[in-house]
């Protein structure tokens, strides 16, 4: 397992993360008190939509006749992936000074990360290149569409069924 | 040219901003079809709804315009006649165009869809509707403009979220104003957005996007002077927009024995607002009528700025059968005209879910107000009354509620009421005393009236 | 021939397009070339062999075990080298990284035995002395080189390879010949190739695709001899498709035009009266 881990963190594309993590500490420290909350919510979203891009393998054609089943990688991608977003949220979380609990947010930032892993899990199958992992950010918008999708504790509801939805695209391909 | 027809071709046909269009027009149709239409409101909600396309048309041109730099590309396109900043242009042309058509996609059946369902408040700005427009065309530049600065697909969702983070987190234009792309929330009481001027800001600022998408070519004189004019137009329109003045208001009309004071522009709701309260003014006497006072519609006003079928007309009919049966906030419990005013708001909202609110004043410290208070939309930008109760402050108990179902369902108890009417809202009436006048047998509550549960 | 790997019945559909229309095949130990048009249908037919892509309809079955099931998948996989035809990069990797990083996943936990078999297949694809070079400066045979370098990882039992000898020199094309030919003395081993040349040197066996359907199945020399008394060389340009020898002679495929003489047949020339090419008749 050790010996996979490491060629595949430098195998991932950790550039959009690489991008958005300072992006989103410096705004969560430099916005007023008031907007500390929305910009929590803005970082969950953008730090979704950039670790979905882990999920692109260059290599996919050739890793998919290996022997390691495809979900091991796909999930070692994503676990790496939610890692840094989780972390680098908590750090915006603390930064921007929310006032309560974490607990609801923390709920709807795991949401957003399995609703981009998901989006991004599902088009890497499909399609190669590395602009196919946009696919993540799509059902993120989709939920704020129209309306703001409602906060609170409620998401941690839909990690459960988001799990399963990210297993289901995570197997193997044939 | 050609190869601007062929990128348009592509872009008309691009999944990505059908889906979104689809997406936009169901969402918003559906929350839309909730609300009673105003035409001032559905244009704005339209055209926020359409961000979602102008989002897609930023992903989809910036995936167009980087296009020749992906997937060995590159190699074969460099030794091609055609140079770069000739794509580039075709995408500007191509992208714009696109994003236009889809962002009308949603605008025009939305605003359809609000005309079809009349009756229609507020008047339709065009301007406004256009604003729509040029967002999609600002978001094709942008995105062809950040694939020729930036390598990386990644850097267009940068922006579609910050966007997005605009529009939650600053959506009175607190912060920016005009200058902002877009304000989502309008508020009606400030006069008309300066749609026309913004507009023409929007449509400046995307022109010079696309010039700075060109400049990437180097520094050339024609885009550098295209950006430079249109910056020049940019900053003083956006500078100078501030909202309208107000239209002027207009005369209050009688309708059903009650006055009604619209707002200018929401005249055709009178009838609709007349309509909703009839179970009420059908049953009370025209002198007992003539007491409520006239229905204003403005913010904290008897009537809401906007109106939510099934929930709005609940709370105005609390404030006429208050008004009406001569209640006042304050106790109330044990007396007939409670039962009465109770018993006209369950003719237009059952009561059979309702109870007596545990607290009437908003409990210190609670997170929210409890069982037996309502909210109701008083305006589009989220002001909401918070109201304990049926009645607009006069206190109650579950017997009093007890008694005005009982009241509901005999159906001679509209003409019992009307006969016996001076009576029955006589302050020192009881509705023990009452009960043979009103038909039912009484329940009496256990004498708290107002003192928390 | 102990058959090692049979197919039947096998049909993937892309949409509407039939990609593999019942197709039923046995391999076995030795090297068979797969032959075809473009869009025949020989990739397919290889990424449901190397199982990374599910038939519509039939089965496979390899050394016993079908990839239609989790386990045995796996369990074939791990008996497998696979050379897709585009098969990607991790151009900031070392040849060396890379190789390994695939080692990784066929589970070649222990890490000195890892390094040891990467190095002997960089070293049997002749580039032991680059394997520390990164992936993105290396010339375009040497990363189809190091594709074909994974796809040797483990010894592995089966062995398919699409459109390997693509980008190789006449050097490395002799030594992928000789790497194959040791290998299908024990192996079952199947390659895709637009090079009749590969097939007429290497493979015991042809199958020749067309439209998703078998066309031909046998030895090369079967396929040439389909070619016996149907190719001509003439002094004056004949009727239909033909072309220019060294020698100035006219070379074409058919029936005999006036005043020719016969030529010598050979694998492409009975290809290509197989599927009847523009221009040829069939
Ligand atoms: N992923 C796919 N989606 C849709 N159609 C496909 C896909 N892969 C292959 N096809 C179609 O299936 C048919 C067979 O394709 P295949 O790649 O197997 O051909 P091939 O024999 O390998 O051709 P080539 O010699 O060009 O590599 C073609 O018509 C192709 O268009
Ligand atoms: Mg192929």
């Amino acid at each position: 397992m050790r010996a996979l881990a490491l060629p595949l963190i430098r195998a991932v594309d950790w550039l959009p993360l690489a991008a958005t993590v300072p992006a989103v500490l410096v705004g969560a420290w430099l916005v007023p008190a008031e907007f500390a909350v929305a910009v929590v919510r803005l970082a969950a979203a953008l730090l979704a939509a950039a670790a979905a891009f882990t999920l692109v393998d260059a290599m996919a054609a050739t890793t998919a006749a290996t022997p390691v089943p495809r979900r091991v990688r796909q999930w070692a991608r994503t676990l790496l992936a939610a890692l840094a977003a989780g972390g680098a949220w908590t750090a915006a979380w603390w930064l921007a000074g929310v006032p309560g609990s974490p607990v609801g947010p923390a709920g709807e930032t795991v949401a957003a990360l399995l609703l981009a892993f998901a989006g991004a899990g599902w088009a890497v199958r499909r399609a190669e290149g590395r602009a196919v992992a946009l696919a993540g950010a799509a059902p993120l918008l989709a939920c704020g569409a129209g309306t703001w999708a409602p906060a609170g504790v409620g998401w941690w509801w839909a990690v459960g069924p988001l799990l399963l939805l990210v297993a289901a695209v995570h197997d193997d391909v044939t | 040219m050609t190869l601007a027809v062929f990128e348009l071709r592509r872009m008309v046909r691009n999944p990505l901003i059908w889906a979104a269009v689809v997406i936009a027009v169901v969402v918003e149709g559906a929350r839309a079809s909730q609300w009673w239409p105003d035409l001032t409101f559905v244009t704005v909600r339209a055209v926020t709804a359409s961000t979602l396309v102008a989002g897609a048309v930023l992903v989809a041109a910036n995936l167009a315009a980087g296009r020749d730099r992906r997937g060995g590309l590159p190699e074969s396109l460099g030794a091609l006649p055609s140079r770069a900043p000739a794509r580039t242009r075709a995408v500007l042309l191509a992208a714009p165009l696109a994003g236009a058509l889809a962002a009308a996609a949603v605008i025009v059946p939305l605003v359809g869809y609000a005309l079809l369902r009349g009756p229609v408040a507020g008047t339709f700005d065009g301007w406004e509707a256009l604003n729509g427009v040029a967002l999609a065309a600002l978001a094709a530049t942008a995105g062809a403009a950040l694939a020729r600065w930036t390598p990386w697909p990644f850097t267009s969702l940068l922006v579609i979220f910050g966007f997005a983070f605009l529009l939650v987190a600053n959506p009175r234009g607190e912060y920016g104003g005009w200058a902002l792309p877009w304000i989502a929330t309008h508020d009606a009481t400030l006069g008309p957005r300066p749609s026309a001027a913004h507009l023409l800001y929007l449509v400046a600022v995307a022109v010079a996007v696309g010039a700075v998408a060109l400049l990437r070519h180097g520094p050339r004189p024609v885009p550098a002077a295209v950006a430079a004019v249109s910056l020049a137009v940019a900053v003083p329109v956006v500078a100078q927009a501030a909202h309208l003045p107000k239209p002027a208001p207009v005369a209050c009309r009688d309708h059903d024995g009650l006055t009604f004071c619209p707002r200018p522009g929401h005249e055709p709701w009178v009838a609709g607002w007349a309509a909703a309260l009839r179970p009420i003014t059908s049953v009370v006497p025209p002198r007992a009528l003539a007491r409520v006072p006239e229905l204003r519609q403005e913010l904290y006003g008897t009537l809401p700025l906007v109106w939510r079928p099934g929930v709005s007309e609940t709370g105005v009919a609390g404030a006429v059968a208050e008004s009406a049966a001569g209640l006042e906030p304050g106790p109330g419990c044990g007396r007939a005209r409670t039962v009465v005013a109770l018993w006209l708001t369950g003719r237009v909202a059952a009561l059979d879910h309702e109870r007596a609110p545990a607290n009437w004043s908003w409990p210190p410290g609670a997170a929210g107000p409890g069982d037996g208070w309502h909210v109701y939309p008083l305006t589009e930008s989220g002001h909401t009354a918070v109201v304990p109760g049926r009645l607009n402050g006069a206190f109650y108990d579950d017997a009093d509620l007890a008694n005005a179902r009982a009241l509901l369902r005999d159906p001679g108890a509209a003409d019992r009421v009307r006969a016996h009417w001076t009576t029955l809202t006589d302050p020192a009436t009881t509705t023990v005393d009452a009960a043979p006048l009103l038909g039912i047998e009484a329940v009496t509550g256990r004498g708290l009236c107002g003192e928390p549960r | 021939m102990e058959p090692t790997l049979t197919v039947r019945e096998l049909t993937r559909r892309f949409g509407r397009r039939t990609a593999l229309d019942r197709v039923s095949l046995e391999f076995g130990t030795g090297v068979t070339g797969l032959l075809g048009p473009n869009g025949a249908g020989k990739t397919t037919l290889i990424r449901i062999l190397a199982t990374t892509l599910a038939p519509d309809g039939g089965g496979v079955r390899a050394f016993g075990l079908d990839p239609a099931d989790r386990e045995q998948r796996r369990a074939l996989r791990r008996r497998l080298g696979y050379l897709p035809q585009n098969p990607g990069v991790y151009a900031h990797f070392t040849a060396f990284e890379l190789v390994e990083y695939v080692a990784i996943l066929k589970e070649m936990n222990d890490r000195r035995a890892r390094h040891d078999e990467v190095r002997r297949v960089l070293a049997e694809v002749d580039l032991g002395d680059r394997a520390r070079t990164k992936v993105r400066r290396l010339s375009g045979g040497m990363r189809q080189r190091l594709a074909l370098a994974q796809a040797l990882l483990g010894d592995p039992d089966l062995i398919v390879l699409d459109e390997p000898t693509v980008g190789l020199d006449p050097e490395q094309r002799m030594r992928f010949r000789a790497l194959l030919s040791r290998l299908g003395e024990s192996r079952t081993v199947l390659l895709s190739t637009h090079q009749t040349e590969d097939v007429t040197t290497l493979c015991g066996r042809v199958v020749v695709l067309k439209a998703g359907s078998v066309v031909f199945e046998g030895g090369p020399g079967e396929l040439a001899a389909r070619a016996a008394g149907r190719v001509w060389l003439t002094t004056a340009p004949p009727a239909g498709t033909y072309w220019r020898t060294p020698d100035g002679r006219y070379r074409t495929l058919g029936d005999r035009p006036p005043e020719a003489v016969p030529g010598e047949p050979g694998v492409e020339d009975g290809y290509l009266l197989l599927l009847g090419a523009e221009g040829v008749p069939a």
